[in-house]
């Protein structure tokens, strides 16, 4: 069965390329977000809830940081692989700036922030930050199931 | 302020009372956990003894959410106090908590009613630290 029998609202580049950040309309805000991957990942029986779940909180500390330090999110790209065991999530904003803070951060219980970046990079499989031509970043972030 | 006299450190009897819950459900983010952020900072007004919070229907938590807890605790602990976070908790919630290292240091209870067990032992407080003088 072909995904788009199973999901024809799915979002997903026209030739199966990389995924292309803005394609997904209307990602907003954090929950915006999260229904995107939940999205991506419906249907795909392989794609535990661990990965869900992670890829869940990943793109809510993406999309808070795009909004809380960069004016927000002007592109947003969820895809599963086929079988749903990869899902790579890109969020853009308008800053050059890099992410901050580092597994100190994270596990200081006196720390006031910083915590979103080490989590992001603790459950995903890899990332890169790349920048954009017009100005701005694209934070790609790939998880595993 | 009577608050502020309650913490005197070593006044006999100062150390606070009482049971509080602040109840959240739902999935907590930066934008979404307004209202339990503003009713974890009115029950930390005037700490109680043992501040429960119950997320049993909280299905999603972010490190804003982290954050908040974390200073709660902080400052029920220097009340003389204790925050406990009162379960089950969500796989989300608990993988939260288990990639901060956070349960190796906040209280957690498996239920509402555990939880209200869970007070500390007012002989066994230590005199609230001094508020910054």
């Amino acid at each position: 069965m072909s995904r788009a029998e199973t999901d024809p609202i799915r979002r997903r580049p026209p030739s199966g390329g990389r995924p292309r950040a803005g394609a997904g309309p209307g990602v907003c805000t954090a929950a915006d977000a999260r229904a995107a991957v939940t999205e991506a990942l419906a249907g795909h029986s392989a794609a535990g809830g661990r990965l869900l779940g992670d890829a869940c909180l990943a793109v809510t500390e993406l999309v808070t940081n795009a909004i809380r330090h960069a004016g927000g999110v002007t592109g947003f790209a969820a895809r599963a692989s086929e079988g749903g065991s990869v899902l790579t999530v890109d969020v853009e904003d308008a800053s050059d700036a890099h992410p901050q803070g580092d597994r100190a951060n994270l596990q200081d219980p006196t720390r006031l922030g910083g915590r979103g970046w080490p989590l992001i990079q603790l459950v995903a499989a890899g990332w890169e930050i790349q920048p954009l031509p017009g100005g701005g970043k694209r934070i790609r972030v790939v998880l595993t199931g | 302020m009577p608050g502020m006299t309650d913490h005197t450190p070593g006044a006999a009897g100062a150390a606070p009372v009482g049971v509080e819950t602040v109840r959240a459900r739902g999935e907590l983010d930066w934008e979404d956990a307004q209202d339990f952020v503003r009713r974890l900072a009115a029950a930390l007004d005037r700490p109680p003894r043992l501040l429960v919070v119950d997320f049993a229907e909280v299905t999603f938590a972010d490190s804003s959410v982290l954050q908040g807890l974390l200073e709660a605790h902080r400052r029920m602990a220097e009340a003389g106090g204790r925050l406990v976070l009162a379960g089950p908790l969500r796989e989300p919630v608990r993988r939260l908590l288990d990639l901060a290292s956070a349960t190796g240091y906040l209280h957690i209870a498996a239920d509402a009613d555990a939880a209200a067990r869970c007070a500390p032992d007012p002989s066994a407080l230590r005199p609230p630290r001094s508020p910054r003088a």
